[in-house]
């Protein structure tokens, strides 16, 4: 538990932001958001971050050619940053878990600070939750919301990418209400929409209790 | 109006800034509707747009066709504001809603459906809901420009990829060409580099494409100074297209070969020059061919102009197309003068009628036609060609006709002459046919005549003068003399005998001449003569005068041919000095002999009086005349020492002018006349004929004479006679045609027995005895029948006489 938050850059904008950001990114262009994902990564290496991202849509392998053509020693920098599959990282016995995904959460920042980071970020593509059955809406919508809890605590700098060709628009307007901060033409915005998880996971109860959507 | 709240603001904005993603309008939708849901005032009940209808709770509140059926109004348009404003209060109510438009300057997308729980709330957010949802316009329209560009992007991906594939087809394809083509193409760029070639280079060359690329064109060429003038010169020829060139090309090998070469620029899409290609064609073989079929060419066309018959070619029409040496040589023209002309320019006008008719036609619906025509040189000069011509009909070529022709002028004219010989000939033959009907005629006639003329002069002396019976007996006399001579004439005429130049008195023989001139010229023609009676004497040769006498009458008779007129010949006697002699150098002073024949008809133009006694000069078609005649005539009297003039005047007639020189000796037969008393002698003669009446009239004639006489009409009887009692006869007198033993056969027998015997031998006419062969024979005296009695005492009396010399015993 951190007490005083780093000032850290995200990499795709010159701002300063304070680290532990629960970031959603909604966007429906790959090579942007590629793009904007190697810099808020690489930005990670400079900021001596231990980097997780996690990936559905990318294989492994092209964000290790990413990083390569932002100048990224991958073989020399191996050890800083980790990159799995998500269903293989959120799913213990192949169906998500929010606990167990925010505890994973938590232990990465934590693990990163003893190894002698500085701080951690992490990325992940969610498509995976939703698309191959593996979550509901309200358990994703109960994870997104608690995770913000959970950076407090833990300011892994996280950015939920979501791909709005894949995901309901219905869904995306939630979910936009459980991210703070929002990613929109390349800049940091506030959401709006935020809703405090308090407030939010009450709401979300109730759909958790009934049918799935 | 209340303010409105600043996180409901933001919400909206946020809304509106994450709108860009939602690109399929269903999504769309959704997302308005949830994004507007906090908006107070504002109950969403749902939203119409891209032809989907969302609506966000669970009732039913609208249905999809009032949906359409209001953007069907709106489509149609309204006619003002408060129109549109109208409708939509009457939908309102209807259906218990309000609705936004969501629309944009270029067209409407759709509605906003929504319940105003309070207006002033609403109100105050109705602006950033409708910049909303213009907003949402923007990104439909944007959107459909999206999926139209990416439509048309797929067309045009689809349209370049088709085309691509066309481009690599033919690309393909020219590749197949280049790499295929037989002939060497070479591919250098601007600075003369070979950039490419094609199999075919290199097979031609020898240079495979990795050794020739990069290298120089220089490599190429067998001169160098050759290829460094090309290569000034191709920048500015390939600039105007195409650009041949012949050239000689070095192989690897180094053998040199010569190229044609066809060289082009070929351009960029710019239109920029980017190099120069040349197809390049070994013509070695072509060169050769080219080489043997000019030999071949050049030693025809030395033929073609070495043949000395003719040799051309006509078009259709008859012109002359082509022609070769001969042609031009023959008839005197150039070769312009000739080309383009019909033949019927240079063709006799008696054929030119029948050129089309027969000859064109001929050639044309036979294939050929040959025959014999005259045409006329520059000169004027009239040829005979025998020609041969051919339909040509070449199977990419208009048809022509070609012809071949020999210049038989020679052969036609000799031809003609061996008519006009045959001709004469057949005359002279008819000549002498009737030379032998003469003879045949002229001795039984001469017999006769001996018998009426020797009868008559017996009668005469037993008939005083004075009685009318011895006037009778006179003309019976002159009668039997005057037929004698026209006998002697007829056979003078009709003799063949060499040229024997003796005293003849023209008057009768230019008589003669007319008389039988007449029977052979046109009726309309008048023959008059001016003939002076006295003697006209000339030595000369009388076959040859009467020649040259005919020869200038027909001439005279032949210019008066078509119109007819008059034939006038005189004849007179002259004596010219050397003053008067002076018109021909040749002729001396002295006494002549001038005959003139006149004619009136059509004259002799002046260029032709001085040619017309040359051989061969005639004005008259070939088969008229040989222009002969008077060449002849001068020559005979020339011969004679004469002189032959003419003057002459077209249209006026001409006139000709003999002179001959004239005689000293009177003709032989007009010497002495006669008189006096017949000379009488004593002697014994054997007299054989074989007319009886002859033996009897001349054994008469002979007794009254004085001679003892013994007459026999055997000859072989009185050979016998005489054989038994030689010495008995002093003179022997026979006649030549007799039957068993002729006159002459007699004649040696009796010499045979007594050589001095004197033999006096008569004859009506034959061919085979004259007066000097009987003198060869060793016969005294020679005579011709009919024999007057004074002829026969003088002959009888010299020959005693002459024979009483050599033997005295003779007359005793």
């Amino acid at each position: 538990m951190t007490e005083k938050k780093r000032r850290i850059s995200l990499g795709f904008t010159g701002a300063m932001f304070d680290e532990g950001h629960h970031i959603i990114y909604i966007y429906n262009n790959d090579a942007e958001r590629k793009r904007t994902m190697a810099k808020f990564l690489q930005q990670g290496f400079l900021e001596n971050e231990k980097l997780l991202y996690l990936v559905a849509d990318i294989p492994p392998a092209e964000i290790r050619r990413e990083f390569l053509k932002l100048g990224v020693n991958v073989e020399e920098r191996q050890k800083d940053f980790d990159i799995a599959p998500g269903h293989h990282a959120c799913c213990p016995e192949a169906y998500f878990s929010s606990d167990f995904m925010l505890d994973l959460v938590g232990d990465y920042y934590e693990n990163a600070i003893k190894e002698g980071y500085a701080g951690a970020r992490g990325a992940g593509e969610m498509s995976w939750a939703l698309l191959e059955g593996r979550s509901t809406v309200p358990e994703l919508m109960d994870y997104e919301a608690r995770l913000n809890t959970i950076l407090k605590d833990h300011p892994l700098t996280t950015v939920c990418q979501y791909d709005v060709r894949k995901f309901d628009s219905a869904l995306i307007m939630d979910l936009l209400s459980v991210h703070p901060m929002m990613i929109v033409r390349g800049q940091l915005v506030r959401n709006p929409v935020y809703v405090e998880p308090e407030i939010f996971l009450q709401q979300n109860q109730k759909r958790m209790n009934g049918p799935h959507e | 109006m209340s303010d409105p709240d600043a996180r409901i603001l933001g919400k909206i904005l946020l809304l509106q800034s994450t709108l860009h993603l939602m690109q399929d309008n269903p999504g769309m939708a959704r997302f308005v509707c949830r994004g507007l849901a906090p908006v107070p005032g504002l109950k969403v009940t749902g939203i119409f747009v891209g032809g989907h209808l969302y609506q966000e709770d669970e009732g039913k509140w609208l249905e999809l066709k009032d949906c359409r059926r209001l953007m069907d109004c709106f489509k149609e348009g309204f006619i003002n504001k408060n129109q549109r404003e109208n409708y939509l209060a009457e939908f309102s109510k209807c259906h218990q809603m309000d609705c936004l438009t969501i629309e944009s300057a270029l067209d409407l997308y759709g509605f906003l459906f929504f319940q105003t729980t309070c207006s002033e709330t609403f109100n105050s957010y109705r602006p950033y809901i409708e910049n909303t949802l213009n907003l949402v316009a923007l990104i439909i329209e944007n959107n459909i420009q999206k999926a139209l560009l990416h439509q048309n992007q797929e067309n045009l991906e689809q349209a370049i990829e088709a085309r691509s594939r066309e481009l690599k087809q033919s690309e393909e394809r020219y590749r197949s060409l280049f790499e295929s083509l037989r002939d060497a193409i070479l591919v250098v760029d601007p600075d003369k580099t070979i950039i490419s070639c094609n199999p075919a280079f290199s097979d031609l060359f020898g240079y495979s494409a990795d050794e020739i690329q990069g290298l120089k064109t220089k490599v190429l060429y067998a001169d160098e100074r050759q290829g460094a003038a090309l290569g000034e010169r191709l920048e500015k020829e390939t600039d105007k297209g195409n650009f041949f060139h012949t050239l000689q090309y070095r192989k690897k090998s180094g053998a040199c070969f010569p190229g044609e070469t066809n060289f082009f620029s070929f351009r960029d899409t710019k239109g920029e020059k980017v190099g120069i290609i040349g197809i390049i064609r070994d013509i070695t073989q072509r060169r050769q061919s080219e080489d043997a079929l000019r030999r071949s060419e050049q030693r025809f066309r030395d033929l073609f102009n070495s043949i000395s018959d003719l040799i051309f070619t006509q078009d259709l029409e008859g012109r002359l197309t082509s022609i070769n040496p001969a042609v031009k040589k023959l008839f005197g023209y150039t070769e312009e003068e000739l080309l383009g002309r019909r033949v019927t320019d240079f063709l006799d006008p008696q054929y030119q009628a029948d050129f089309d008719s027969e000859y064109l036609a001929g050639v044309w619906q036979n294939g050929h036609c040959k025959g014999v025509s005259s045409f006329f040189r520059k000169d004027g000069s009239r040829i005979f060609i025998e020609y041969q011509s051919k339909l040509v009909t070449p199977e990419n070529d208009a048809p022509f006709i070609s012809g071949i022709g020999r210049d038989v002028t020679e052969q036609n004219l000799a031809a003609k002459e061996k008519k006009r010989l045959e001709a004469q000939l057949r005359q002279a033959q008819k000549m002498e046919s009737i030379g032998t009907l003469t003879g045949g005629i002229a001795h039984d006639f001469n017999n006769m005549l001996s018998i009426i003329l020797g009868n008559t002069e017996l009668a005469q002396e037993k008939i005083p003068e004075g009685s009318p019976a011895r006037e009778y007996l006179d003309e019976v006399q002159t009668a039997s003399i005057r037929a004698r001579d026209v006998v002697r004439q007829l056979l003078a005429f009709s003799r063949k005998t060499p040229e024997v130049r003796t005293p003849i008195n023209l008057v009768p023989l230019v008589k003669e001449s007319l008389k039988l001139l007449r029977s052979t010229i046109a009726a309309n023609i008048t023959i008059s003569q001016a003939i002076d009676e006295k003697p006209a004497v000339l030595e000369a040769d009388p076959t040859q005068i009467h020649q040259v006498l005919i020869n200038l009458c027909s001439n005279a008779a032949d210019a008066m041919s078509d119109n007819g007129g008059t034939l006038k010949v005189s004849l007179e006697s002259l004596d010219l000095n050397k003053e008067t002699a002076g018109f021909d150098p040749d002729l001396s002073a002295g006494r002549f002999i001038k005959i003139t024949i006149r004619d009136t008809g059509e004259g002799i133009a002046p260029e032709n009086l001085n040619r017309i006694f040359d051989p061969y000069f005639t004005t008259k078609p070939v088969d008229k005349g040989t222009g002969l005649g008077l060449s002849v005539a001068h020559g005979i009297v020339k011969s004679h020492g004469g002189s032959l003039q003419v003057r002459s005047q077209p249209g006026h007639g001409s006139v000709f002018e003999i002179y001959f020189p004239a005689a000293v000796q009177l003709p032989e037969a007009e010497q002495s006349p006669p008189s006096g008393e017949l000379p009488r002698a004593a002697g014994r003669i054997l007299f054989i004929d074989d007319d009886p009446s002859l033996a009897k009239l001349n054994q008469q004639r002979l007794e009254r004479l004085g001679y003892t006489t013994s007459s026999h009409t055997d000859p072989e009887k009185a050979l016998e006679i005489f054989r038994a009692a030689p010495h008995q006869y002093d003179l022997v007198i026979t006649d030549m045609t007799m039957p068993h033993i002729t006159g002459d056969q007699l004649c040696r027998e009796i010499l045979k027995i007594r050589a001095d015997m004197a033999i006096i031998l008569c004859t009506g006419y034959n061919e085979k005895i004259s007066r000097t062969s009987a003198s060869d024979l060793g016969i005294a005296r020679y005579m011709e029948k009919p024999i007057s009695m004074r002829e026969l005492a003088e002959t009888v009396h010299k020959v005693l006489i002459n024979a009483s010399k050599k033997n005295p015993l003779i007359g005793t």
